[in-house]
């Protein structure tokens, strides 16, 4: 272990690094409370043995500063005080001394004292690994929990918080958005035809075809079954061409949709769109309204909710 | 062993200079290949020593008591670390004299330190180095 000697007196401090050196630790010798505490800024230090009285920082006021960093890393803290300094040993445990030596230290005592420090740096070496460890998986567990696994877009749980701070941001800074809907045209003959893993296919490839047209401000989302929808930060026009630049490219990615009925023979998709104006509901319910009216208007083409067209054009922050 | 060097060590008119049991606990610290550093513990005490007391002469002829103060409790710890109760107990005393401004007193306890610590280094030097 690194271990850190900080005696103001050099004939105590030699001693004292003597000792830890002859049980096979590294000693770094520090004249006063602030080299120490330097030390342990500046190196890696498992231990600190200090005195309680000198000049300057005190040996509480050291293990104080050492306690405040923010870092996962112990640093094992050993105090010397004399005999009978009952009143010192006690501040200084509840300050976050670990442990207290008497003046003069005894070589034995420290060894003791330190086989325990290292078991306990040990101990919370492997905590921190763990720690770090966790730290990692539930980043990774945070996006996946987010993500449809089939599309790769945002799942609903996703959708619901960030259409909360979409929400937040527009009643706060006036800055308008608006959804689209989108619904591949008869995918339930896709799936009867040419299968589940077909339709699957499928979804992804709208999915793909979603992702390649939005911009970095715009978030797509697996909303249902074969139902998708996008989120831009847009006035209702502006939402409503880009949902229509959406439908085409769909159009034209040319996914097969064998058993498709009427003449096309690729998948198509409807949209609904809406200005995302009241609450969140009030705003998809809209949405779907729309979509159903592209639907029974036979199809492969965009709507915009009624409700939309009284709200004025709201400008977008950039 | 320790009746050979108790022999050894303890010079005439002197007999509680140093805790011998201090030095033994000093004596088993090694560098690391299974030497004894105690050699180079007591040259370092030492030699440290004398410097440590004439300062703390011209503190208590200046009557910086503060000086004196400080230099007496960095002592203690120094003496106490080598088995030297007499020394560090003088100290102690030293540093409340200093503290209560008594500097006739600090005087003279400085006076009883350097004699007390002519027996101490009779003491080590004969425990250095046994016949």
């Amino acid at each position: 272990m690194n271990v850190v000697v900080v005696d103001d007196d050099p004939v105590v401090r030699l001693v004292l690094a003597k000792a830890v050196t002859g049980l096979g630790h590294v000693s770094l010798p520090a004249e006063t409370g602030e080299a120490a505490l330097h030390l342990v800024e500046t190196k890696h230090v498992d231990v600190v043995v200090s005195d309680w009285m000198m000049p300057g920082m005190t040996g509480l006021q050291l293990c104080q500063l050492v306690r405040a960093r923010d870092e996962i890393e112990y640093v094992y803290f050993m105090l010397v005080t004399a005999l009978d300094d009952t009143e010192h040993a006690l501040a200084g445990i509840a300050a976050g001394v670990d442990d207290c030596l008497v003046k003069p230290v005894r070589p034995f005592d420290l060894r003791l004292r330190l086989m325990v420090a290292e078991r306990v740096t040990e101990l919370h070496r492997r905590l921190g690994e763990r720690q770090r460890g966790l730290e990692r998986s539930n980043v990774v567990l945070a996006a996946s929990a987010r993500q449809d696994p089939l599309t790769g877009l945002g799942n609903r749980l996703k959708m619901n918080e960030d259409l909360e701070i979409f929400r937040s941001r527009r009643d706060r800074y006036h800055e308008a958005f608006g959804v689209a809907l989108f619904d591949i045209d008869h995918f339930k003959s896709l799936n009867d035809t040419a299968g589940h893993l077909a339709g699957d296919k499928a979804l992804r490839q709208v999915a793909t075809v979603i992702r390649r047209e939005l911009r970095e401000a715009d978030m797509a989302y697996r909303y249902g079954g074969e139902e998708m929808l996008v989120v831009l930060p847009l006035g209702v026009r502006r939402v409503a061409a880009a949902a229509e630049r959406i439908r085409k490219a769909v159009e034209r990615a040319v996914i097969p949709h064998p058993g498709r009925p009427g003449p096309e023979t690729v998948v198509t998709a409807s949209v609904g769109v809406a200005a995302a104006t009241g609450d969140t509901e009030a705003f998809l319910v809209a949405a779907d309204a729309a979509l159903y009216r592209a639907k029974s208007m036979g199809r492969n083409q965009m709507a915009v909710a009624d409700s939309s067209f009284a709200v004025p054009e709201l400008t977008a922050s950039p | 062993m320790r009746q050979d060097r108790t022999a050894l060590a303890r010079p005439e008119g002197s007999p509680a200079a140093v805790d011998e049991t201090v030095i033994e606990q000093l004596a088993s610290i090694t560098d690391g290949r299974g030497f004894s550093v105690l050699g180079e513990l007591l040259n370092a005490f030492l030699g440290a020593v004398p410097g440590r007391l004439e300062a703390l002469e011209r503190a208590t002829a200046g009557d910086d008591l503060q000086a004196v103060a400080d230099q007496a409790h960095s002592l203690t710890g120094s003496a106490a670390s080598f088995g030297a109760r007499g020394m560090a107990d003088l100290c102690r005393d030293l540093h409340a004299a200093a503290d209560k401004g008594d500097a006739e007193a600090a005087r003279h306890l400085v006076g009883d330190l350097q004699a007390e610590f002519l027996g101490v280094r009779a003491w080590l030097m004969s425990f250095r180095s046994p016949a």
